[in-house]
């Protein structure tokens, strides 16, 4: 071929030589390359010449001779693997060990490669030139199709087969602890993935693009494989029945598993298999596990296991990000705990009850009244209800890193709990009465602050805050009046965090009350120093009388003005007190009206009795029945029941009490009684009680009943109704305002913007504000819209 | 492949001249590098005969090997001379070289 580029000479532009002889000979040209491929596959390539092989393949494909040496390379390579490669390994196969045909199946792989490798260089013309003009894979794709073909997957995946079943078998020893070569088991999985499935564009698009041998025969086996040996494993430790064993088990295993996948597995799989796992033994069985009574989520809360806890956390965060299936044990366990706080709370009194009983036998005589533990129990409740939020509080901070979708859920279940009914809320207010009047007194003033924001905890949870709202001014009128209050700087700090809870409408009117007092006080001051010197005051007695007042506002404060009690006759020194000191207001705030209400007042009298002279404090209503029924000199000495109500009109149930407190209680029998009874009847007979003795000069008759307590049934649904009444009240308020200021309004619009103002006190059914709606167009002060009947007008 | 690689390979025309060229610049053609990357006669003894290419055509190929190596990175290129007469030689024989 020498010299067959043409002459040089002159001529403009040399042609390149056209080829002399035009007709090549393919076979011998052909001989010469395949000789040289078998050379290449045998590892002796370094004899031959690349320019000449290149020059060959060159020109054969210059010579439109492409195809034919492309398909005779493939020959020869699918004949070569055929005919030797793959005898060699069958009889390996069949005669060494695994591990030794494994490392023989890689060896050869290689050396294919190498071979592969060269055999394209020499025929890089040929790729270049015919495989792109035809879209043909390159040769080198050529060779791993081959081996694909003809070792592989010959004869119905025969050694594909074998080597997947090998290595699976060695993942399985690798998951019972055995150490096994991780250098093969990725050789040959690597050997797998690069057996592409997609080698030819132009075959059925069946097979998914960049699918490959290990994608579609190794993968399908190891995940069929390792979910056998998930679910295997999730049984054999669900027969323990322990939770503890079962989550530290599978915390093991997953980072077992996932070490094994880094070592040997591609990225692909990792995904795949992690989440197969994960649902084998996180997501079906995670939920029974927790449900195990003895060691589940339920013991290990109340054990406060945070480790546990942060673990299972951790488990079921890795399959639901949303925590979906521990939020709902949560939920159960939660309103199960908060169901037990009734009967945890008994027992604690119970046993507190027992303890005062063995140290001091004495005090047994002194059994509590019903009431009296019933607001013990209140106030115990809610103790242990804080308790118990507290616990779950540290639990989620401690162990479910402080997750908000589980504080909510916690909130809620809580919240459900806590509106069931609405002993909450006035447990709660009995808890705060109960802390400001005595159990605040020994406490610093950090604890006295936690204490009050741990009840403003609870009273966000309450969702009828005026229901809270009327118990609550019960509450602190009666510690007000009665100067139960330990400390004023408390109370006004309860009120300051309502008010920064909920606004300072809520506590206007308890604002209100401490104001009343406030003046009263200073009015108080002011009248007995202008009586100090009032002749005809002195002349009824003989001594200086003093007078405290609590002028209360009505509005603000939570008695309601009784009819029957201005018909109370007033014995002639309280008489003209009254007097003087309505003179006194009127004078200073004329226009006013002052109702008297001597139900809530006490009285300081001097009583001498034929052995000693006491000074006893009691009750208004009773000092009126013994100054106007029982004085010193007087004639009549003994009175009947119905004779006491008609001298002083107390109404009678007050009177029977108060006659109770003075002639049954058995320190302060004042009176006698014939019979001796605890029943008040009307024919019995009342005298001064000449035996009476006591060890102290100072007397205090405490009334029956008084003081802050909880509510028997009778009269809670007393307060329902009551609640109810300014449930009404506040609604038709809304209503008329709403419509005031909108002049008219559909029926939905005014039902939401009712809700909307109201859902901070309470929430009114639509039926419920409907209702009010209807009240208040039979009032006139609305009217239906004549074309339209959802829409209503405000008549002014 | 034997002990260190020189830096130097020799190319020899058809008509039995022979260029030293840097390694650096045969790489820059495909089929030259795959010559001297794989295990054939070529590799070992670092001589490569050229049956298709006579020795003015290989001087010039060389010139534009040593050019392209220069320029490969640059924006501002000179132009290349290419005389009239030999470029449908050159172009078969870049097609050969893979240039």
């Amino acid at each position: 071929m020498s010299n067959a580029w043409g002459v040089r000479g002159r001529t403009k532009i040399r042609p390149p030589k056209k080829t002399v002889s035009s007709e090549i000979d393919f076979e011998k040209t052909w001989a010469i390359i395949r000789d040289a491929i078998q050379e290449i596959q045998h590892k002796n390539a370094s004899k031959l010449s690349f320019e000449e092989l290149y020059r060959k393949a060159y020109n054969l494909v210059l010579r439109k001779k492409g195809k034919m040496l492309y398909d005779h390379v493939e020959l020869t390579i699918q004949q070569h693997l055929l005919n030797e490669t793959r005898k060699q390994l069958l009889e390996s196969l069949n005669n060494d060990d695994n591990k030794t045909f494994l490392l023989k199946l890689n060896n050869v792989w290689e050396d294919h490669l190498l071979s592969m490798r060269m055999i394209s260089d020499v025929l890089m013309y040929l790729d270049r030139v015919y495989a792109k003009e035809f879209h043909l894979p390159l040769i080198y794709d050529v060779g791993l199709k081959a081996f694909r073909d003809s070792i592989i997957k010959y004869n119905q995946n025969e050694i594909g087969m074998a080597v997947i079943n090998i290595i699976i078998e060695y993942i399985n020893r690798s998951r019972h602890g055995e150490i096994i070569d991780k250098f093969i088991i990725k050789a040959i999985i690597y050997m797998f993935s690069s057996l592409s499935e997609t080698i030819s564009m132009d075959s059925d698009n069946k097979v998914p693009y960049g699918e490959n041998y290990y994608l579609r025969y190794f993968e399908p086996v190891l995940l069929q494989q390792s979910h056998t040996y998930f679910e295997q494993k999730a049984t054999e430790l669900l027969t323990y029945q322990s939770g503890t064993i079962y989550i530290d088990n599978v915390m093991q295993l997953s980072q077992d598993e996932e070490a094994r996948i880094q070592l040997y597995l591609p990225d692909v799989t990792s995904p795949k298999l992690i989440e197969l796992m994960d649902n084998d033994l996180i997501t079906r069985h995670m939920e029974s596990i927790m449900k195990l009574e003895n060691d589940g989520l339920r013991h290990w809360i109340s054990e406060n296991n945070f480790k546990m806890l942060a673990s299972l956390y951790r488990l079921i965060g890795r399959v639901d990000s949303e925590f979906e299936m521990l939020k709902r044990q949560l939920r159960l366990i939660v309103l199960s705990n908060c169901e037990n706080l009734n009967s945890k709370t008994k027992e604690e009194l119970e046993l507190q009850e027992k303890s005062t009983e063995e140290q001091d036998p004495d005090k047994r005589a002194k059994k509590k009244s019903a009431k009296e533990s019933a607001t013990q129990f209140a106030v115990r409740w809610i103790q242990n209800f804080l308790d118990l939020k507290e616990k779950y509080d540290v639990i989620i901070k401690n162990a479910f890193d402080g997750n908000p979708g589980v504080v909510r859920e916690i909130e809620s279940s809580v919240s459900e709990f806590l509106n069931l009914d609405n002993k909450t809320a006035e447990y709660l207010s009995l808890y705060i009465d109960d802390g400001i009047k005595k159990s605040f007194k020994d406490k610093s003033q950090e604890e006295v602050e936690n204490l009050l924001d741990k009840s403003i905890i609870v009273f966000r949870f309450i969702k009828e805050k005026d229901v809270f709202e009327k118990y609550y001014k019960n509450h602190l009128a009666r510690r007000l009046l009665q100067q139960k209050s330990s400390s004023n700087d408390i109370e006004m700090n309860m009120i300051t965090k309502l008010k920064q809870e909920i606004g300072s409408s809520f506590t206007s009117q308890f604002e209100g009350m401490f104001k009343d007092i406030k003046t009263s006080q200073d009015l108080s001051g002011e009248f007995n120093r202008k009586i100090s010197g009032d002749e005809e005051i002195r002349k009824i007695n003989g001594r200086r009388l003093d007078m405290e007042t609590s002028i209360l506002t009505t509005t603000f404060w939570p008695m309601p003005i009784n009819k029957a009690l201005s018909e109370v006759q007033y014995p002639k020194e309280l008489e003209l007190l009254r007097n003087r000191y309505e003179s006194f207001y009127m004078t200073k705030y004329g226009g006013r009206n002052l109702t008297w209400a001597p139900n809530f007042g006490t009285v300081d009298i001097r009583i001498h009795y034929p052995k000693k002279t006491y000074e006893v404090n009691m009750s208004t209503y009773s000092a009126i029945i013994i100054l106007a029924c029982f004085r010193e000199g007087s004639d009549k000495q003994e009175y009947t029941f119905e004779e006491i109500h008609e001298i002083t009109r107390i109404p009678k149930p007050d009177l029977i009490r108060h006659l109770q407190s003075i002639s049954v209680a058995s320190r302060t029998r004042l009176l006698k009684k014939v019979p001796m009874s605890k029943d008040i009847r009307p024919m019995d007979v009342f005298s001064i009680n000449e035996q009476f003795k006591s060890p102290q000069t100072k007397i205090k008759v405490s009334t029956v009943s008084s003081g802050s307590k909880v509510e028997d049934d009778s009269q809670r649904s007393e307060t329902m109704d009551a609640i109810n009444k300014s449930r009404i009240l506040e609604t038709e308020a809304a209503v008329v305002r709403i419509m005031k200021a909108r002049r008219q309004s559909t029926h939905q619009e005014l039902v939401n913007e009712v809700i909307r103002q109201l859902i901070s006190r309470f929430k009114p059914q639509p039926s419920f504000i409907k209702q009010r709606i209807e009240d208040l167009i039979e009032k006139e002060y609305l009217a239906r819209d004549e074309s339209d009947r959802n829409v209503y007008h405000y008549l002014a | 492949m034997t002990e260190e690689v020189s830096p130097y390979v020799t190319l020899i025309s058809n008509d039995g001249f022979q260029f030293q060229i840097s390694r650096d610049a045969a790489m820059v053609s495909g089929t030259l590098k795959g010559m001297l990357n794989t295990s054939f006669q070529e590799s070992s003894t670092n001589t490569i005969r050229l049956h298709e290419l006579d020795a003015v055509l290989l001087e010039k190929v060389c010139e534009y090997l040593y050019y392209n190596l220069k320029y490969k990175e640059s924006v501002d290129v000179p132009e290349f001379d290419i005389p009239t007469e030999m470029a449908l030689e050159l172009l078969v024989a870049a097609d050969f070289l893979d240039v």
